[in-house]
């Protein structure tokens, strides 16, 4: 039988704490969604300051992080590179910024983050799920 | 008589202005009351061993802060959202709705109105008389995720 692993409220915390310090370090303003392997919300917060498309986006990205278990960015890669048909794929916002977090191959969930350039979006996700992951 | 039905007319109407000025909207709520109200909830939800989902909008019905506790059920992540947009678009209580809607009759009205959560758990988050966001409840029965929302609101005040 196989086993599943779950985030919990203390894991998303954690990631949300780590992230959020990544961002205050840099000055940068933002908001940090955590969903799990179903793309269903477990945590988020918003800084004072981010815009109220940012709450939306981030959801956007780490859902679509989550349910295609790769980083949003690699969508907006390829899209980038000329597949423009990705753009109808489903539930997908290929914007970089969402970030899977895959634990023993596993992907349980992702960390979508949208506030500040793209790039640093993603940074703020990959620093949230390095402190997650480190341990 | 007639007068009368006037005088009652009239200050049903005072009052509801009154209600309407205590009830406006006033700056969009910052994080760290979003964070007291949000501890105050998740509190009141673990004093009763409850694994819910707790959401936290602004005046705009957008999200602040929100999270989903171990076990509570994936649908109240989305519920718990509804029932807070509903409180901060309509600024009441999705209580009041739902005991409207009760009534029947041409209240049944409410099932139409759009994205009202007319359902208890949602609740309008006040400081200073100003509505500066709402907060939604989902996980437990309507009675539980009503008491959970209101030990939020009381942080606030």
């Amino acid at each position: 039988m196989k086993t599943r692993q779950e985030l919990t409220l203390e894991d998303c915390e954690q990631v949300a704490a780590a992230a959020l310090a990544e961002a205050r370090q840099n000055k940068w303003i933002v908001s940090i969604a955590i969903v799990d392997d179903g793309g269903h919300l477990l945590h988020f917060v918003r800084m004072d300051g981010a815009s109220p498309a940012s709450a939306a986006i981030g959801v956007e990205k780490a859902r679509t992080s989550a349910m295609t278990r790769r980083t949003s960015g690699m969508w907006e890669e390829r899209i980038r590179q000329g597949r423009t048909a990705m753009l109808k794929m489903p539930g997908i916002l290929p914007v970089q910024g969402g970030v899977p977090i895959i634990v023993e191959g596993c992907c349980l969930g992702a960390v979508g983050v949208s506030g500040v350039q793209s790039h640093e979006d993603e940074q703020i996700a990959q620093a949230g799920i390095d402190a997650l992951l480190k341990e | 008589m007639k007068k009368l039905l006037q005088v009652v007319l009239a200050l049903m109407l005072a009052a509801t202005a009154l209600c309407a000025r205590a009830q406006s909207y006033g700056p969009p709520i910052t994080l760290e009351q979003a964070r007291k109200v949000m501890a105050a909830a998740e509190a009141e939800a673990r004093k009763s061993s409850l694994n819910l989902s707790i959401a936290i909008l602004d005046t705009g019905g957008h999200m602040v802060l929100m999270q989903r506790m171990d076990g509570a059920f994936f649908a109240s992540a989305q519920v718990a959202r509804d029932k807070a947009w509903s409180a901060a678009a309509y600024r009441r209580p999705g209580k009041a709705l739902q005991d409207r809607l009760a009534t029947g009759g041409a209240e049944i009205r409410i099932l139409r109105l759009q994205g009202a959560s007319p359902i208890e758990g949602g609740d309008p988050l006040l400081a200073d008389g100003k509505v500066v966001g709402a907060i939604g409840v989902s996980g437990g029965s309507g009675e539980q995720d009503g008491v959970v929302a209101r030990a939020g609101v009381a942080a606030l005040k």
